[in-house]
């Protein structure tokens, strides 16, 4: 009963003040319905549970998010609603606040974005809002940390909104009629409303939660006469007429809207094209830059810890069978992960936050849409491929923003191409070691790109296919809006791509890896008829690694890799390695050295490169799908990579 | 006329939006509605969609869509 509702228009700023009041981590960003789950945590100091909902435009558009929203609103428990607003945009934003009015009248205003309103000219009076709605009205920012402790405050507030308006006297009656007609826990003004309209999710949800058909015989009857058009536009008309109304009132704007710079930019063939590529190249480069240092120095430091520790096991005579699958199995890989992984890891992520809270990626999608198009997919596919470089799980979570169950499909079953940031690592490592010298870091971000480039022209060749296949259809309805683009503060971005994602992608890699480790250290050390099993396992699949390309070792690893990608390339240096555990791999001429050693030419480079872009997701990837969309497309989504992988490089291996 | 013969630049009011069903909807909610002015802004770098502004919010329509949507010049 103490839950707070965070509700508002898409991309007002909800989850950064769920971020503020509770400390936690939901991911923000400058795009149209970033949020796709309900997030719930307690706001810090107080006995409320803030729970934040999906951006919604209306409670009748009917898309996933806005039956989440609307179900929310309607039949769960809560105390209080804080509709958020973007200042800059209040007469959209009051639509969906009358609607939600209607509804429940315990509502706090609270106009973010406060911080803008001086660059563009707007000026809010906000004492004529509150009087208007008979509510707190709160200014904000959550950029500048302003209003928030009054936010809190006003939790406690008993003020309940004494807007009233009516709609046509016709419609009036209308409702009347229908309050007569139903139980009298939904005579209410929305779900009457929503029964004139003939919305039928709404009589599902009744069904499902309640089981009770409130469309009974008498129901039917009378909607029969009921011209659902008609009433709809009734409905919109009154809306829209009365938040323009109030926004003339208490809205004043000095300045128009002007097309920015960026998007002159963004919107020209050539000027749009390179800038993207720019971005791409840039991204790759500043990463491996940057990363190399903190790379070196990690490793140094794990290899000292290491000998110490080694040390320290001779010197306390430790049996040999305990500490060595720990210190050279699970140590080594761990350290591997954090040293060669974490630092691109956590510049990658600083780069795509950016680029992500500037609002280029509604750009990509709207330049992107006809292209999208005739792969046979929907624009906003664009969005879900750019989610997909960060974590192709997290990618999939993402595709709900596509309304259209089938575009919703192709965008899933494609998004385990786009090479995500447990693979990245590896790319670079290899091109480094058989494309060019690698210390020239620029040739190394060139054939990246390219690489990268490949992996969504493959991506969008399978939704191509795919579309003229199992998912033969219709493109749905494609609208997207395209936000201002934003001045970025440069510590709120650390903050959360370091703490919250890469810091948690971290975790995760090591606790995959831990058993991993284990696992690998086991195989390698059971001894069947005089050879390890995993030596008897990777010459098993030797000859059909041959035929694609690679070989048993690559082979196992990807198949052992399956929980994290990150542990793929430790995994085959293992396997190379008598030693039976994992080495240190601190530079990449040793490791060059001996993939050289066990036959690996530029064409093992170049398949396990293309294998590691087409192959099944990773176990995460592959719950989430599951849970998405279902066990079906799970196994579709398993076998379209591994098959095109498979079929493309054994072709690419007959011609080279 | 229709809002995808507008030229770039140029604004109108809505007259109709000839379609129906949860598209309408749609519009509406973002702003599409009879009597509203909008104005096209800028196409895509492929001229498909096209983004307009409307209640001084940028919005992309596909063209197939904004040939249903009526206007008229004030
Ligand atoms: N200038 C400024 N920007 C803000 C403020 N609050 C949020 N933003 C930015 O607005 C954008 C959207 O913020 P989110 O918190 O993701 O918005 P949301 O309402 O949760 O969006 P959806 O999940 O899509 O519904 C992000 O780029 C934020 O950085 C603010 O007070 N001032
Ligand atoms: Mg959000």
């Amino acid at each position: 009963m103490n839950n707070i509702l965070l509700c508002g228009n898409p991309n007002v700023g909800k989850s950064s003040i769920f971020n503020a009041l509770t400390g936690s981590n939901e991911h923000t960003g400058n795009w149209t319905g970033k949020t796709v789950e309900l997030a719930k945590s307690k706001i810090k100091g107080t006995k409320y549970t803030l729970i934040d909902l999906p951006g919604i435009y209306s409670l009748s558009s009917l898309s996933d998010e806005e039956i989440v929203a609307r179900d929310t609103l309607l039949f769960s428990e809560y105390q209080k609603i804080i509709y958020v607003i973007d200042s800059s945009n209040l007469e959209r934003n009051l639509n969906l606040l009358i609607q939600i009015l209607q509804i429940n009248p315990n509502v706090i205003i609270c106009l973010n974005m406060i911080d803008e309103m001086e660059d563009k000219g707007i000026c809010i009076d906000e004492e004529m809002l509150s009087d208007i709605f008979g509510v707190e009205v709160i200014k904000c920012s959550t950029k500048n940390n302003i209003g928030l402790d009054k936010l809190k405050n006003s939790l406690e507030s008993e003020l309940k909104s004494n807007f009233k308006f009516l709609y046509s006297l016709d419609l009036e009656n209308k409702i009347k009629d229908i309050y007569e007609l139903v139980d009298e826990k939904f005579q209410n003004k929305f779900i009457a409303l929503s029964l004139l309209e003939k919305n039928n999710s709404i009589v599902k949800t009744i069904k499902d939660k309640f089981n009770i058909d409130i469309v009974d015989k008498k129901i039917s009857n009378y909607l029969m006469n009921v011209n659902e058009e008609e009433i709809s536009n009734d409905i919109v008309t009154k809306i829209n007429s009365l938040s323009k109304e109030i926004n003339g009132r208490v809205f004043k704007r000095e300045k128009n809207k002007k097309i920015s710079f960026l998007d002159k930019l963004f919107t020209n063939k050539i000027t749009c094209i390179l800038l993207m590529l720019f971005i791409i190249f840039g991204i790759f480069l500043i990463t491996i830059v940057l990363a190399n240092y903190p790379s070196d120095l990690l490793s140094n430091i794990f290899v000292k810890i290491e000998n110490i520790l080694y040390n320290l096991c001779l010197n306390y005579n430790v049996p040999k069978i305990n500490y060595e699958p720990l210190l050279f199995g699970v140590y080594r890989v761990v350290t591997f992960i954090i040293s060669v992984m974490f630092p691109p890891l956590v510049i990658f992520f600083f780069l795509f936050t950016y680029a992500e809270e500037t609002g280029i990626l509604p750009r990509i999608a709207f330049n992107f849409d006809k292209v999208c198009n005739i792969a046979g997919c929907h624009g906003k596919q664009a969005l879900t491929v750019c989610s997909g470089f960060g974590c192709n799980a997290c990618a999939i979570v993402g595709c709900r923003i596509i309304d259209n169950k089938r575009d919703k499909l192709l965008a899933i079953l494609t998004n385990s191409f786009i090479p995500c940031n447990g693979r990245f690592p590896m790319l670079i490592a290899i091109i480094s070691m058989f494309f060019v010298n690698s210390s020239n870091k620029l040739l190394v971000s060139f054939y990246l790109t390219l690489f990268v480039l490949f992996a969504i022209l493959i991506s969008f060749l399978t939704s191509y296919i795919l579309s003229k296949t199992i998912l033969k259809g219709k493109n749905g309805f494609f609208v997207l809006e395209l936000p201002d683009y934003k001045k970025v503060k440069l510590s709120k971005i650390l903050k959360i791509s370091f703490i919250y994602k890469s810091l948690s992608i971290l975790k995760k890699a090591i606790l995959v890896s831990i058993p991993a480790g284990i696992v690998i250290y086991i195989i390698s050390n059971v001894f069947i008829g005089g050879s390890s099993l995993y030596v008897i396992l990777s010459n098993f699949l030797n000859p059909f690694a041959k035929l694609i390309g690679l070989d048993g070792v690559i082979l196992l690893s990807f198949i052992l890799g399956l929980p994290a990608n990150e542990i793929v390339l430790p995994l085959i240096i293992m396997g190379y390695l008598n030693s039976n555990n994992v080495p240190i791999l601190s530079d990449y001429t040793s490791m060059k050295g001996l993939l050289i050693q066990n036959g690996w030419t530029i064409t093992t480079a170049i398949s396990t490169i293309l294998f590691s872009i087409m192959h099944y997701p990773c176990a995460t990837t592959l719950s989430t799908i599951k849970s998405e969309v279902g066990y079906k497309w799970m196994i579709y989504s398993f076998i379209i990579p591994l098959i095109t992988g498979i079929v493309f490089l054994f072709i690419l291996n007959l011609f080279i | 006329m229709n809002l995808c013969d507008l030229k770039i630049n140029d604004s109108a009011i809505i007259k109709n939006i000839n379609l129906k069903g949860i598209k309408k909807r749609r519009l509406n909610d973002l702003g599409f509605i009879n009597g509203e002015e909008v104005e096209k802004v800028f196409t895509s770098i492929f001229k498909n969609p096209c983004c307009y502004k409307i209640k001084n919010t940028f919005i992309a329509l596909r063209n197939e869509d904004a040939c249903s949507i009526e206007v008229e010049y004030e």
